[in-house]
């Protein structure tokens, strides 16, 4: 079941994807305020294929956002290259949406407005951007919640609103830092099952940072499991399980086996996530 | 067809909602008649002079003859032009300089130790060089309300500029927003709330400062009056000044509250 990372495929038979992103020996250190230097990432080589959904996994506070960050083009690596369809991302990527782990929606805009946002800093025209953003609020199940405002959505709509958001530009990658972190057990289950129907239908690779086992399990084409600080690939899983996935999958052997390793795979870094 | 039949009576809910309006309104009704009442027995039966304390009723009988009377109107508006005027130079000063301050590290170096100095000295003692400077007329006064309200401003601008959210920044990042979009959509709309607490405090203070504008000296206006009527021993008239500059200051701050209340609705929602 692990897999090396050399070999990997993703989703899909034999079919031979392009790489979208890739990794090549990126290393991040930060400088502390007592002027010391914290290695954040240590020389992570992977990377991702065209339409895959991959996760990274790792114990809290391994770096998994400074991954994320660097995959963005809005950190620079200390060493080591980002390489992103083909070319060293050398600047903020635009071709990318991100989420974070709270909605980040403007309070003061409607969810319309708020889905609206990255055409209008982007120069997108009133008529275009307004159709794109009703197809988004029905493609997230927001359709009749465009003229409302965020606080009169629940805490998984506003998400959805946000994932609706960073759709928008039709990027063909979407970052993910851990999105449904803040959500209440049940609403995290339902939002797995959405986000694994949107990633079926609209085909976006998505990079999606969790520091849960069982939700990159079900989630997932390839995860990449992380160590602690200073963080470095502890080993890449590919998860076969054929898609649709269902929920019930989680009660099955074959998805308890998965999990099993993954934690062993964790455990043995030297924390129990 | 249970609902179809059903009685059209206001929701519960509504209906104690406006039982509580109005208790609370009456509440307040009730008070200020108790207050008037001992007021009025008290002067009454101590025997207290008019020109120390009058009674309310004679205050009130003073009220209806200013208001009746055209002069205490021309006053009433000379001193509204100076609030305004005042209170508007320092709204649009607050903002321009709060937003230079707040963005710009050299601009916050080099001039928020003068605010912070202009702020320690009590600025009612400027009134008397504003006269030398600015002359006896309504200048002098717009600019003594204009240096009262500016510091609750800018401070307030300041404070909401540099409270934006560093998520919502890091997002408009990602979509390579220009710094002036930035400032736009994300600091801008997010500071309105502290600009608009600031405005409330900022009205109040401006008419603190055409007063004593006018107390220094002033040939119009009602803190002009006050200090005539003061002068003349007719404490009546000078509670019926009070009263005027009462209701200016309330019509003002329920007019500032109504002009900004579309914009910060949302505000108020999140609490």
């Amino acid at each position: 079941m692990l897999q090396n990372p050399a070999d990997d495929a993703p989703r899909g038979e034999a079919k031979v994807s392009p790489t979208l992103l890739e990794f090549d020996g990126v290393s991040q250190t930060y400088l502390s305020r007592d002027g010391e230097l914290v290695p954040a990432v240590r020389s992570v080589s992977c990377s991702v294929q065209s339409g895959e959904f991959i996760s990274v996994l790792g114990p809290s506070g391994c770096g998994k956002t400074t991954l994320m960050m660097m995959a963005s083009g809005l950190l620079k690596p200390t060493s080591g290259r980002v390489i992103y369809k083909g070319r060293e991302l050398t600047e903020t990527g635009s071709d990318f949406g991100i989420v974070f782990q709270t909605p980040v929606l403007f309070p003061w805009r409607t969810v319309q407005q708020n889905i609206e946002l990255p055409g209008e800093v982007r120069g997108v025209p009133a008529g275009k951007r307004s159709q794109r953003a009703r197809e988004l609020l029905d493609l997230v199940g927001l359709k009749d919640f465009g003229q409302r405002m965020p606080y009169e959505l629940s805490g998984g709509m506003q998400q959805r609103a946000s994932i609706a958001r960073a759709l928008a530009l039709e990027p063909s990658l979407l970052l993910m830092d851990e999105p449904f972190g803040a959500l209440d057990a049940m609403t995290r289950e339902q939002m797995n099952l959405e986000l694994q129907r949107l990633s079926i239908q609209l085909k976006t690779t998505i990079v999606f940072i969790t520091h849960s086992i069982a939700e990159a399990a079900f989630l997932s084409d390839r995860i990449i499991v992380m160590s602690q600080r200073p963080s470095r690939v502890l080993d890449i899983v590919k998860i076969d399980i054929p898609r649709p996935r269902d929920i019930d999958l989680m009660a099955s052997d074959e998805f308890g086996a998965y999990v099993n390793d993954l934690r062993r795979l964790l455990d043995r870094s030297g924390e129990p996530s | 067809m249970s609902l179809a039949t059903a009685p059209a009576t206001p929701h519960p809910d509504r209906l104690n909602a406006a039982r509580r309006a109005t208790a609370r309104w009456g509440v307040v009704v009730l008070t200020f008649i108790v207050l008037m009442i001992v007021w009025q027995g008290g002067v009454t039966i101590f025997n207290v002079p008019p020109f120390v304390l009058p009674a309310p009723s004679a205050i009130a009988v003073r009220f209806l003859e200013d208001v009746t009377s055209m002069s205490v109107w021309g006053d009433a508006a000379i001193t509204l032009v100076e609030v305004i005027a005042g209170f508007a130079v320092s709204a649009i000063f607050g903002l321009l300089v709060g937003s230079v301050v707040a963005l710009n590290r050299l601009a916050e170096k080099i001039i928020y130790p003068y605010v912070l100095a202009l702020q320690t000295i009590p600025k009612v003692a400027l009134a008397p060089l504003l006269i030398i400077w600015a002359g006896f007329g309504i200048q002098s006064k717009i600019v003594m309300a204009a240096l009262i309200a500016f510091f609750p401003i800018i401070v307030n601008v300041i404070t909401g500029l540099k409270s934006a959210e560093g998520n919502r920044i890091l997002l408009m990042s990602a979509l390579k927003a220009s710094p002036w979009q930035i400032f736009c959509k994300v600091r801008l709309p997010g500071m309105l709330p502290y600009y608009v607490a600031g405005l409330e405090i900022g009205i109040v203070f401006s008419m603190i400062g055409a007063i004593v504008g006018e107390f220094i000296g002033a040939s119009r206006g009602l803190g002009m009056l006050i200090v005539m009527r003061q002068g003349a021993i007719d404490v009546t008239g000078v509670f019926s000044i009070l009263i005027f500059l009462s209701l200016l200051g309330i019509a003002l701050n329920l007019i500032l509250k109504a002009v900004a209340a579309p914009y910060i609705a949302w505000s108020r929602e999140l609490k």
